[in-house]
């Protein structure tokens, strides 16, 4: 992504997360009338805190567990990569949400439409990695930590994630004005170990007693890759592919406790 | 009167269709840089003279499998990029150099054999792979070159100078 592109989803990101988090003690910010009420009624909630009680909730607030469904639900319909993902979370206080996530991704994707490189035939490429782990740990911090509302969560926060996968790519072929074509040329078992950090924001709103929808929006950025002597993988389990810098989930929780 | 509160399903969703769309608009105008640049690996050589002499222009011929393609002609000695043969371990470099030397001019001929392994990188599946070499034998005649020196012998985009010729 261009430093612009960069800026604009730091904007993008800013603005939606203003409105639906307070800065200070995270009540969300209220229009005209209804404002008023809602101040007001804050101001009579925060003073049933007892003085010098920093937190309305408990330590332990629960704890919660999840499934991306965004990625499963676009491998089925377009997408030639998949990546299945579980994450349990924790609430401490309702501001600090430790996480931990886990899971499995492949990817089987040729080129579109074929690549000519001089040799007078389009040329697809292919990019295989079978079914590979992932793990990620982070944490989530809640802005509006003694909002009076505990189901609805507005979150920024940042994971580390490890992968390991193994990719086998075909059909390469390299061209060379003077020379000829090269190729074409299979790279084999090719051992990829990958860590990156994710950073952004997430939602989660309750829909139904223990059930809870949300979705996280991130940016991934991408620490350290060994096994690249043949060139990067081109998709990592847990991260996607190297195409876009941008993450997005969409989750279906559930609260244990 | 009191304002409908949204449903909180529509709450969760409002969001995310917006940033999903601002998300998919920046990653369409991440612009593709192009892959020739990426795709070009060559070894890069540097002349220098050691001697005294001062050669005004270098025609460097390529050869590999017996095939010789046309020779370019440089005047510019310090940075010359050089097009060895992917298909092939070896390519000899046909070096027709002309230099002056106490006022008179020269024409003299030297071939430099450069040995090589080519390996493959894959760079993605819009631009297919690139090759880098990584040099492992240089040798020459001493027509007017002194010495041939390897100074990076792997040949990357960023590798810099990888041979050095002093004559």
């Amino acid at each position: 992504m261009t430093k612009l592109s960069s800026l604009l989803l730091a904007v993008v990101l800013t603005l939606a997360a203003c409105p639906a988090t307070g800065w200070a003690q995270g009540r969300s910010i209220p229009k005209g009338s209804e404002a008023k009420a809602q101040e007001n009624t804050g101001k009579l909630l925060d003073d049933i805190l007892p003085e010098g009680q920093k937190y309305r909730y408990p330590l332990f607030n629960g704890l919660s567990l999840s499934v991306d469904v965004f990625d499963p639900l676009l491998s089925l319909m377009m997408l030639d990569h998949c990546t299945y993902e579980v994450q349990a979370m924790v609430d401490l206080h309702h501001r600090f949400f430790p996480m931990a996530a886990m899971g499995m991704g492949w990817a089987d994707e040729q080129s579109d439409n074929g690549l000519d490189f001089g040799t007078d035939q389009k040329q697809e490429l292919r990019f295989k990695s079978d079914l590979a782990p992932f793990a990620k740990v982070g944490m989530a911090y809640n802005l509006s930590y003694n909002d009076t509302r505990p189901s609805d969560f507005y979150l920024v926060m940042m994971r580390y994630g490890l992968a390991w996968n193994k990719a086998d790519i075909s059909n390469l072929y390299y061209a060379n004005e003077t020379w000829g074509a090269l190729g074409p040329i299979d790279i084999k078992d090719q051992e990829y170990t990958t860590h990156w950090l994710e950073v952004g924001g997430m939602i989660k709103v309750q829909v139904w007693n223990r059930i809870s929808m949300g979705w996280d929006l991130y940016w991934k950025i991408r620490l350290a890759q060994s096994g690249t002597k043949l060139g990067d993988a081109y998709y990592v389990p847990g991260m996607g592919t190297s195409q876009s810098n941008v993450g997005f989930s969409f989750r279906i929780y559930y609260d244990l406790f | 009167m009191t304002s409908q509160r949204p449903s909180k399903l529509l709450k969760a969703f409002w969001a995310p269709v917006c940033l999903l769309l601002a998300a998919i608009v920046l990653t369409l105008t991440a612009c593709d840089n192009g892959c020739e640049q990426t795709r070009e690996n060559y070894p890069h050589i540097c002349f220098i003279s050691t001697s005294g002499r001062q050669m005004r222009s270098v025609v460097i011929f390529m050869q590999s499998n017996d095939t010789i393609p046309p020779g370019l002609e440089y005047t510019q000695f310090d940075d010359i990029k050089i097009d060895i043969n992917p298909n092939s371990s070896e390519t000899r470099l046909l070096i027709e150099s002309t230099y002056t030397d106490y006022g008179d001019s020269f024409k003299v001929r030297d071939t430099v054999t450069v040995r090589y392994m080519t390996e493959p990188r894959f760079l993605d599946l819009s631009c297919g792979c690139t090759v880098t070499y990584d040099l492992t034998d240089v040798s020459t005649t001493n027509n007017l070159i002194r010495r041939i020196a390897v100074n990076n012998p792997h040949v990357f985009t960023d590798s810099g100078i990888n041979l050095t010729i002093e004559y």
